[in-house]
């Protein structure tokens, strides 16, 4: 097995992964003060942010493995690209639900037209594509291949939707309201944040991990039933 | 509604999504094994006939046929 | 031959189809009229409502116009596949992208402006290449290009709402990002295209 699928399928144990998201998500809920303008509300950016951040990681994953199997036509690859996207759309989807809560909380909307929101909406309708068309392809050779394209495009679409919103928002809104992940922020809970985001990216390599290996079984499984035919 | 409900709410779907997401890898997994062993055996079936030790030579015979 | 010869015979040739035909026009006029009365219906008649939501009206019946064009102009080479003797001839097959790109561009430049029509034809082909012959790629296809296209619907929408207020300095900003964009799907058009597009 070559060395960049071996280090991409690394598994921490399930113990470690959960044990790790429980305790600092504990920490951030319980351990540290509220935030002193927004109060207790201010706790979801323990849990909001590391999601945001494994979504994207997940993406840019998809996109590198994606490219590792144009190359190789190995489908290892394929296989972790498809479930590095799948578990992308999870966290993604879980942005936009916990940051209209946390926009509800903070704005008094559930969503507005804010540069971050809107980026993470496109990016998820684009890797819903992504998993749609994947659907939609029988052969496996010609599915691994498409959704390697897909899965490069999509992801270097990213900076595109970024400053095509940023710009086209600045342009529609009017002053900038507070952004929940405001820079300036205290130590402690920078320190709780990071770790949390640790834990977090534990769990994203569990979940890979447990997801690949459901797509080899299918892949053997296809496999079984052409040979025997 | 309160800070305590948004946070709930909040904190609460990502759990849903996350421990929702872990089971069902976990279903899907067991569907997924389950189906390919019972390829396997629907394929080590026609490749090893059973053959009765009280076969008779005719049947041995077209038992034979169907291995080849 | 070389490759942006190669090209340009297949644009004209699709061109030509095209002029005889006019289905990507018809497709075009239909999908972008309906959107954009569908639209105006669901805006409702406030003329000062409409007056403000319409440019970027425009370019979503526009966006969806440019779906359609492809479309058609795409299905010409699935009829009896020539696309695979095509693909067997080509020496360089990224002329068969520009090819199409020039033949879907050209129309779309008709209606909808240059940068435009580089942006939207470039994903339009690629994504076409991907959708290819699959099960449900009437409902694929938009799904695949509309999100792709969103950041480039949101720039000409602004640069075109510049130009119509008056004030085409405003204008800039956007016109160079269409830019920017139009060269980057171009870019990864040209790299992916033969991987997105052989046939099985």
């Amino acid at each position: 097995m070559s060395r960049a699928s071996r280090l991409l399928t690394l598994s921490p144990p399930a113990w470690l992964a959960w044990g790790a998201v429980v305790v600092t998500l504990a920490i951030g809920l319980f351990g540290v003060p509220p935030d002193r303008t927004m109060g207790d509300v201010f706790r979801i950016i323990y849990i909001h942010v590391p999601i945001i951040w494994l979504g994207f990681l997940a993406f840019f994953v998809t996109m590198v493995s994606s490219a590792f199997y144009l190359r190789r036509a190995e489908l290892r690859f394929d296989r972790i690209a498809a479930a590095s996207a799948e578990i992308g759309l999870l966290f993604t989807g879980l942005t936009i639900v916990t940051g209209s809560i946390w926009g509800k909380a903070t704005w008094g909307v559930w969503w507005t037209f804010d540069p971050r929101l809107t980026t993470t909406a496109i990016l998820f309708v684009i890797y819903l594509g992504y998993v749609l068309l994947r659907a939609s392809l029988v052969d496996r050779v010609r599915r691994a291949r498409i959704s390697a394209v897909l899965g490069i495009v999509g992801f270097a679409d990213v900076p595109i939707v970024h400053f095509s919103v940023l710009w086209w928002s600045g342009l529609h809104q009017g002053p900038t309201v507070i952004q929940p992940g405001d820079p300036t922020i205290d130590d402690r809970f920078l320190a709780v944040l990071l770790a949390n985001v640790v834990a977090f990216t534990l769990l994203y390599l569990w979940l890979l991990h447990r997801r690949v290996a459901l797509e080899a079984i299918r892949d053997r499984a296809e496999l079984l039933l052409e040979v025997g035919a | 509604m309160t800070d305590v409900a948004f946070i709930a709410a909040a904190y609460g779907a990502a759990v849903v999504g996350l421990v929702g997401y872990a089971v069902s890898l976990v279903q899907r997994d067991r569907q997924a094994r389950a189906r390919s062993a019972a390829i396997e055996h629907a394929r080590d079936r026609i490749v090893e006939p059973v053959v009765p030790a009280d076969a008779m030579p005719a049947e041995e015979g077209r038992l034979r046929a169907i291995e080849r | 031959m070389n490759a942006l010869g190669d090209a340009v015979a297949l644009a004209a040739a699709g061109l030509r189809i095209e002029l005889r035909t006019r289905a990507a026009v018809a497709a075009a006029v239909t999908l972008g009229g309906a959107v954009l009365f569908l639209m105006a219906l669901a805006i409702g008649p406030d003329p000062a409502r409409l007056g403000a939501l319409a440019p970027s009206v425009v370019w979503i019946a526009l966006a969806f116009a440019a779906v359609g064009i492809s479309d058609r102009l795409d299905a010409l080479d699935r009829v009896d596949d020539p696309f695979a003797g095509l693909w067997l001839a080509a020496q360089d097959r990224r002329a068969l992208y520009l090819g199409k790109l020039l033949a879907l561009g050209t129309l779309l430049v008709g209606i909808q402006g240059v940068l435009w029509a580089l942006a939207a034809g470039a994903v339009c082909v690629l994504a076409q290449a991907l959708v290819g012959t699959t099960a449900h790629r009437a409902l694929l296809l938009p799904v695949v290009v509309l999100p792709l296209l969103l950041p480039t619907l949101l720039t000409a929408s602004g640069a075109s709402e510049a130009l119509l207020i008056g004030r085409p300095a405003d204008a800039l900003g956007p016109l160079g990002l269409l830019a920017v964009q139009a060269a980057l799907y171009l870019g990864l058009g040209l790299l992916v295209y033969e991987a997105a597009a052989a046939p099985e």
